[in-house]
């Protein structure tokens, strides 16, 4: 036993205690984790909408927000500088007196926010970007959460529009995942993230707590830790959806999640005081500091994963790279497959941990409204299962190395 | 505002949860770990077995002067093949293993006691039958030897490629195993960085190609 064993050993319990702590939230919440309260008043919910050269989403974003069954909204687009037709097409529905128009220098989407609401009128304030479209219910499955007092948000639940590509496959897995994960963060009171698109908050207390940090690379997630640190209460609504264009490919796809994983170091940073703190509850106690060990865990099964990988594939050549005869490639060292070569020491754990994440792939599946339908959508689950993994860890370790040798920060 | 508290039940109890589980991972690990080496034991057992049947057919021939030599050479290629199948599991357990079984130990220098014994009876064999294959012997170390490993990738495949023409034995001088030393002593060479090869007594102490090999056999008649 090597240290490379030794650091199995340690991701295998983090992993597994995770696992359970999840899968056990879930099944003592399960009945109700679909179930939101009743809406007892009708408040002005204002939606602002952030927009910076988005001519080809703008209109339908403004059709699915008039869309929303709700009483009494109104809406206002923040042209963040756009040097397209935007502007063009949000005066054609100002002229229509359906929604509030403001232009701006372009400043950045935090900076259109805090414009935003300096000027809408509603007590509540939801955050749409403009490539994101609300559900018709989207504000009925949203707006009971804000009869209890103490709480000041209410995150929505995103899905994938379109799942053209692999990588937009993998995404609307992830994305349901992302759901069943922040319902179950929310009901542990440790949600920590307030996606821009579809958030909505109370106009009060956000303006009593500060506007949106234009010098973040992640305000949606620094107004939650800043929400959580104040000791409000962030709720999710697990049917409150939101659908939203996802990146297609993998530059564009790497862009974005660098600046979402360089964001919650960020952020982790900022709030480092919150890190075992018991004072900030499970938050600070538990998932800070469990999500840096994940970060830890994923950087060395990856490193690991690539290591052996190179082995693997430098000891199947080489036998016939030292004999000069490339016919050994295919009937080298025959082995039998019987249970001395399938098995391994760490089989209970490979095992464990598969069913596990079939457990969970059903979970969310279903919590977030979809059907498994495992055939028709084999090939989504495939993706996910195998490249996944990888994706994120790279994206992580990529996140972590900028992040540490300080390189410069992009929006 | 919230006052926020912490699940310390709830943080115990999955915590005992997961420490049973995982406990179940090791013993469950431990427990395939002992199943190879017991299935080693019983394959290395079973190959003693038939190295006594073949002990007992040179006793009966050295006694009564038949000539039973078409069953010798029966039984000698089946532990030919036999101990191949163990060398494949035994160097598959320990590019594998996590962690070290003190009964492997002795397992191994079982093997290797046997492949002595099978060794000198194919010498035997071959001088009493006129068997006509080479025999090549082969000293490494896990240890010291990195290139060993490359020497048996390619004594692998000069036994599959010459497989009625070469008899191969390996021997590891980890073990210290008393006839492995003493067959350094008899030959002059202690295992470092270099495996040593002996073929039709001669000794070779550095790694060889397969063209070196095949030069060698070609030289002495075993395959030109």
């Amino acid at each position: 036993m090597d240290l490379i064993d030794i650091g199995y050993f340690i991701s295998f319990y983090i992993m597994l205690y995770c696992s359970f702590i999840w899968l056990y939230v879930y099944l003592r919440n399960r009945e109700t984790i679909k179930t939101n309260p009743v809406i007892k008043r009708s408040p002005l919910v204002s939606f602002i909408v952030p927009a910076y050269n988005e001519e080809a989403n703008i209109e339908n974003c403004i059709k699915s927000i008039m869309n929303v069954r709700y009483p009494k909204k109104d809406i206002t687009v923040v042209d963040d500088g756009s040097t397209d037709n935007t502007e063009k097409i949000c005066k054609k529905y100002q002229r229509k007196g359906l929604i509030k128009f403001i232009k701006q220098n372009h400043g950045g989407k935090a900076a259109a926010m805090n414009n935003g609401i300096m000027h809408v009128r509603g007590t509540f304030i939801a955050s749409m970007d403009a490539d994101s479209y609300p559900d018709p219910d989207y504000l009925n499955n949203t707006m009971g959460y804000f009869n209890n007092p103490i709480v000041s948000v209410v995150t929505p639940s995103l899905k994938v529009i379109q799942t053209d590509s692999i990588l937009r496959k993998i995404q609307w897995v992830e994305y349901l995942f992302s759901i069943f994960l922040r319902k179950l963060f929310s009901i542990f009171d440790c949600q920590y993230v307030a996606p821009g698109p579809g958030s909505i908050y109370r106009k009060d207390k956000l303006r009593k707590i500060g506007s949106f940090a234009t010098d973040n690379l992640t305000e949606d997630m620094e107004i939650a830790f800043r929400f959580y640190e104040k000791g409000h209460k962030i709720e999710n609504s697990t049917n409150a959806y939101v659908y939203t264009h996802t990146p297609r490919n993998f530059g564009s796809l790497y862009k974005q999640r660098i600046r979402w994983y360089r964001g919650y170091l960020q952020n982790t940073k900022k709030y480092s005081h919150m890190i075992l703190s018991i004072r900030h509850g499970n938050l600070g106690f538990f998932l800070l500091p469990v999500n840096l060990a994940w970060i830890g865990i994923m950087s060395f099964m990856f490193i690991n994963l690539v290591y052996n990988t190179i082995l693997s594939i430098y000891n199947f050549i080489k036998p016939a790279w030292i004999v000069n005869d490339i016919g050994t490639l295919i009937n080298f060292e025959q082995i039998e497959i019987n249970w001395f070569y399938i098995f391994d020491f760490y089989s209970f754990f490979f095992v464990l941990f598969f069913v596990l994440g079939l457990l969970t792939i059903k979970f969310a599946v279903s919590t977030s409204g979809e059907k498994l339908e495992v055939w028709k959508r084999k090939t989504f689950y495939l993706y996910f299962i195998v490249l996944y993994p990888l994706i994120l860890s790279f994206f992580w370790i990529m996140s972590t190395i900028k992040e540490l040798i300080g390189d410069k920060r992009i929006w | 505002m919230v006052k926020r508290k912490v699940e310390w039940k709830t943080y115990l109890a999955i915590g005992i949860i997961t420490f049973i589980f995982f406990l179940s991972g090791i013993l469950t690990g431990l427990f395939i770990s002992k199943a190879k080496v017991d299935t080693l034991v019983e394959q290395v057992n079973q190959l003693g077995i038939n190295l006594r049947e073949t002990e007992t057919i040179m006793l009966f021939m050295s006694l009564y002067g038949k000539d039973a030599c078409d069953m010798l050479y029966e039984q000698l290629d089946a532990l030919n093949n036999e101990s191949e199948e163990i060398r494949k599991d035994v160097a598959f357990y320990e590019t594998t293993k996590r962690v070290e079984d003190p009964s492997y130990i002795a397992t191994k220098k079982n093997y290797m006691s046997i492949m002595l014994m099978h060794w000198l009876y194919q010498e035997k064999a071959n001088k009493e039958c006129q068997i006509n294959s080479t025999i090549i012997l082969f000293f490494y170390s896990n240890k010291y030897c990195e290139i060993c490993k490359d020497q048996g990738t390619v004594l692998t495949y000069m036994k599959q490629k010459y497989a009625d023409k070469i008899v191969i034995f390996t021997f590891d001088v980890d073990l210290d195993v008393r006839m492995i030393n003493y067959l350094g002593k008899l030959y002059g060479f202690e295992v470092r960085e270099n495996p040593v090869l002996i073929i039709r007594n001669t000794k070779y102490e550095k790694f060889l190609s397969r063209n070196d090999i095949e030069k060698i056999l070609c030289d002495i008649g075993t395959i030109c």
